[in-house]
């Protein structure tokens, strides 16, 4: 499934906007953990916003990155997103409700 | 190919730079065709190597030779050195201070995320003088 159409049917919110293939989704936000556990295309949700989340996304091969529970991105986050072309959306719901809605729309 | 030799410089406490010699690691294996699969191992790797210097040590190098067969990466720093290498190959053991541990570092999985993405580690450190991380991708095994 395309980020945006994900965005689309769990109405996040664009701050980075950039479309890429999400076959698997992960959740936490020890950025180890992630690294170690996450699949490749994985949409992460984490509640993490410094500038340190793009460069493991980039290095996990990490499809998208969802701020969650109502936190937004550090402006150098954005920053360096926009010149690695990862998305980041946000959302005001959390963590669990976001991984749900994810798998109930076939992310697995 | 020829071999491609990479040296990156590692500032500690730069959290600002962290990550920069392992995403040039990533950009030159993407350019020359490395498997995407590979080059995650690789970078995974490089990446948490690269982060213990920054949280951990002092400032540091990022060493990769780049061979159509395999990647060696050796990550060095000036100390102050592991007192327990066994430990820190543990997981969850980590000696990460608090204000790290809120940006999500300090799970204790660095070192043993590079053992399990390497086919070769080689951790040689000395209190107080430093640590030197060595390993290989093989680009068959993967």
């Amino acid at each position: 499934m395309k980020v945006s159409q994900i965005k689309e049917k769990l109405n996040l919110e664009y701050v980075v906007q950039s479309d890429n293939e999400a076959v698997s989704g992960y959740a936490s936000d020890l950025l180890s953990v992630v690294m170690g556990k996450v699949k490749p295309q994985s949409v992460w949700l984490t509640v993490q916003t410094h500038k340190n989340i793009v460069a493991v996304a980039k290095m996990a091969d990490i499809s998208a990155i969802v701020i969650c529970d109502g936190f937004s991105p550090d402006d150098d986050t954005v920053e360096a997103a926009q010149k690695e072309n990862i998305p980041i959306l946000k959302t005001d719901k959390g963590v669990f409700e976001i991984a749900g809605m994810l798998y109930e729309s076939g992310i697995r | 190919m020829t071999t491609i030799e990479l040296d990156f410089e590692i500032k500690h406490n730069d959290f600002d730079r962290a990550g920069s010699a392992s995403s040039g690691l990533k950009n030159t294996l993407k350019q020359i065709g490395y498997p995407p699969d590979i080059i995650k191992r690789i970078v995974v790797s490089s990446y948490e190597a690269e982060m213990n210097v920054v949280v951990h040590a002092s400032d540091g190098h990022l060493r990769a030779v780049i061979t159509p067969d395999e990647v060696h990466v050796t990550v060095k720093d000036n100390g102050p050195g592991i007192e327990n290498v066994e430990m820190a190959m543990k997981e969850g053991y980590s000696t990460a201070p608090e204000r790290i541990r809120e940006l999500g570092f300090g799970a204790g999985m660095g070192l043993p995320n590079i053992k399990k993405n390497t086919d070769e580690l080689k951790v040689e450190s000395f209190v107080p003088t430093g640590t030197t991380v060595d390993f290989i991708v093989r680009r068959s095994n993967g």
